[in-house]
């Protein structure tokens, strides 16, 4: 055998190797925990109480679970939702600091792939006295408008007298 | 959604959109053989009495806003929210004195455009179109997008078939039967839709406790229940004034204060305010259920048809479906109708054919009507934000008109410069608060700025008006 041919056989198997570990790496993943991440950002603000969470996982037909926590390292998790949708919809929050992550498993399957890195949302509410103000200068716009129109209905047959 | 968590299937819903698609289809050319006239298209022929009257205007103010943004109020602002949203039956009841004053003033008159022109002039004249123009774009792409979202929800019949269909059922039968048909079918509408409401709201009081649904919030969303929630106490009144600048600028209620009877007008909108109250309160209530209930919330312009079907099984979807297919027909119908009211006679009529017969103007309306479905249709497409995000950016617009409308139909001294000023100065600043705090202040800053302007231009530069320019149609010295 030639050195030409030595080198062809040697590349043959090398690349039958690699393919053979790719399958193989293919076939783990296929039949392993999936992976699910969010696709928000990871940090959301909120001056009203609610942020929207969104995520995806790496597959069909998988099942979610959602955690939230008001620790980093989720010492006492609450589970907020296990089922196929894709994104939830958070409200009443009060201030605060609030951790959410998400895991897959496949809907045949009872392992679950690893958390994700977490989503923090922080809950900082507007101010009571901005607030106030703002209902106080509204209260104060309606009545005017209750009082303008009030007056010019009573003044219709003013209208009606002028127009005649 | 993923597939599967619908609760009808795709089979039952085409099915449902088929059965009321034909109807009102068929209602409409119906009602339409009285349409021949442009008057009869544009105004009923001004003869509308007051049960049709009460109807049209709780069926156009019953939308999907009320069936579907409430309950999303109520998810996101809590109790206030839910209150909040009920609040916009003020429009209606301070609408009640000007519609008699807008019929007295304007016999002849078509559109809240026209009245803008005569009252200040052509600079004023522009910016109200722009802003008319704009909300009624927004509203109507509100309710496309609601009518697509639905359906998608409930049935899982694709966002951009469901959306069509509902555009395509509402574009056909007002363009047979012009404001008659709109009428008409509004009626049926708001039968249904009241019956349907009442029926909704009896079930899921019977199925879901009110300490069980009081308990759930308390645990784990307390602040949906707060007296003290910053951002719901700053939405009561920008919602109320929202809904006071919608229903006192859109010519969807001022085309319906020239087609009523002479003295019928205040008498139906105070009725229509009356029964159109508490009907956000029943749907906001759906959005304060939905944590106990158990649903993972996906949009917050969902929850209410989404906990409402969820709660009643397979008959509560059906009768969801049709309460919101109707409160959403009912106000597309009226919308298409009034902006191609707006179009026809402020623009194209002055722009293009000035010395146009009846019945050239008729067939421009229907033309301008297909426009109008076509051109919502195409916005709708892409799907842009949440209901509330689409609709609300029209509210500082809509919140600076509410005082030149005011002044300009009861005020004689008030200044043409300063309503143009008000509109201006009042949706820019109410744009700004709706970027740097949020929508919910941006219609009650621009109020407030509109009324400053009004009242410091009025009281500064006062200038006579003759009111019988306004019947004679002639126009005001521009600003």
């Amino acid at each position: 055998m030639t050195s030409v041919g030595k080198r062809h056989r040697t590349s043959r198997i090398i690349l039958a190797g690699i393919a053979a570990l790719a399958v193989d790496a293919l076939q783990t993943r296929a039949e392993g925990p999936p992976y699910a991440v969010f696709i928000n950002d990871l940090t959301q603000n909120t001056n009203e109480g609610h942020a929207a969470l969104k995520w995806s996982g790496d597959g069909d037909a998988l099942v979610y679970e959602l955690q939230s926590a008001m620790e980093p390292d989720f010492r006492e998790p609450t589970t907020e939702y296990r089922g196929a949708d894709e994104s939830s919809f958070q409200s009443g929050l009060v201030d605060g600091r609030y951790f959410y992550r998400i895991r897959a498993r496949r809907h045949e399957s009872d392992a679950w792939g690893p958390w994700s890195e977490p989503i923090e949302v922080v809950c900082e509410h507007h101010s009571l006295a901005l607030a106030w103000t703002l209902f106080a200068s509204g209260g104060i716009l309606f009545l005017l408008i209750v009082l303008s129109v009030g007056i010019g209905a009573r003044s219709l047959d003013r209208f009606e007298i002028n127009d005649a | 959604m993923p597939e599967g968590s619908q609760v009808l299937s795709a089979s039952a819903g085409y099915i449902l959109l088929a059965v009321f698609g034909v109807m009102w289809i068929s209602l409409g050319i119906f009602w339409g053989r009285r349409a021949k006239s442009l008057e009869g298209f544009m105004v009923a022929g001004r003869n509308v009495g007051l049960a049709l009257g009460t109807a049209t205007a709780v069926a156009t103010w019953i939308t999907s806003n009320t069936t579907m943004l409430a309950p999303q109020f109520a998810l996101q602002l809590g109790v206030w929210g839910m209150l909040a949203y009920s609040t916009a039956s003020f429009g209606l009841f301070l609408f009640a004195p000007l519609a008699k004053r807008i019929r007295q003033a304007m016999p002849h008159g078509y559109t809240s455009v026209e009245f803008i022109r005569l009252r200040y002039g052509r600079t004023a004249y522009v910016v109200f179109l722009i802003i008319s123009l704009f909300y009624g774009l927004t509203w109507m792409v509100s309710m496309g997008m609601a009518g697509g979202i639905l359906l998608e929800a409930l049935a899982g019949i694709p966002y951009t078939h469901g959306m069509s269909v509902l555009l395509f059922v509402c574009v056909v039968y007002t363009l047979f039967g012009g404001l008659f048909a709109v009428i008409g079918t509004d009626f049926i509408q708001s039968v249904i839709i009241l019956a349907g409401v009442v029926a909704v709201a009896v079930a899921i009081l019977t199925r879901a406790p009110l300490s069980e649904i009081h308990g759930n919030l308390v645990s784990n969303r307390p602040a949906l229940l707060s007296v003290f929630f910053p951002a719901a106490i700053i939405a009561v009144f920008n919602n109320m004034l929202f809904g006071i600048g919608e229903i006192f600028h859109s010519n969807v209620w001022w085309s319906r204060a020239f087609a009523m009877r002479e003295g019928i007008g205040v008498k139906a909108y105070l009725l229509a305010g009356v029964v159109w109250l508490p009907i956000p309160v029943v749907a906001g209530f759906l959005g304060l259920a939905a944590p106990s209930v158990g649903i993972n919330v996906t949009r917050p312009d969902v929850v209410g048809p989404l906990v409402a079907a969820n709660i009643l099984g397979y008959a509560g979807s059906v009768l969801v479906f049709i309460v919101v297919f109707c409160s959403l027909a009912s106000s597309i119908d009226s919308l298409l109708a009034a902006t191609s009211d707006v179009v026809t006679k402020e623009v194209v009529q002055p722009l293009f054919m000035p010395n146009a017969s009846d019945k050239q103007i008729r067939k421009v309306a229907s033309m301008v009507i297909v426009a109008v479905g076509l051109t919502t249709w195409a916005i709708c497409l892409p799907k842009v934000g949440t209901l509330a995000t689409v609709l609300f950016f029209a509210g500082p617009l809509v919140g600076s008109t509410i005082w030149p409308i005011i002044s300009g139909l009861f005020w004689q001294r008030c200044n043409p410069a300063g309503a143009v000023l008000a509109m201006v100065l009042g949706s820019a600043v109410g744009l700004i608060a709706y970027v740097q705090i949020g929508w919910y202040t941006a219609t009650l800053i621009s109020t407030a700025m509109s009324f400053l302007t009004v009242i410091g231009t009025t009281l500064l530069w006062p200038r006579a008006f003759d009111w019988r320019s306004l019947a004679g149609g002639k126009e005001a010295v521009p600003a």
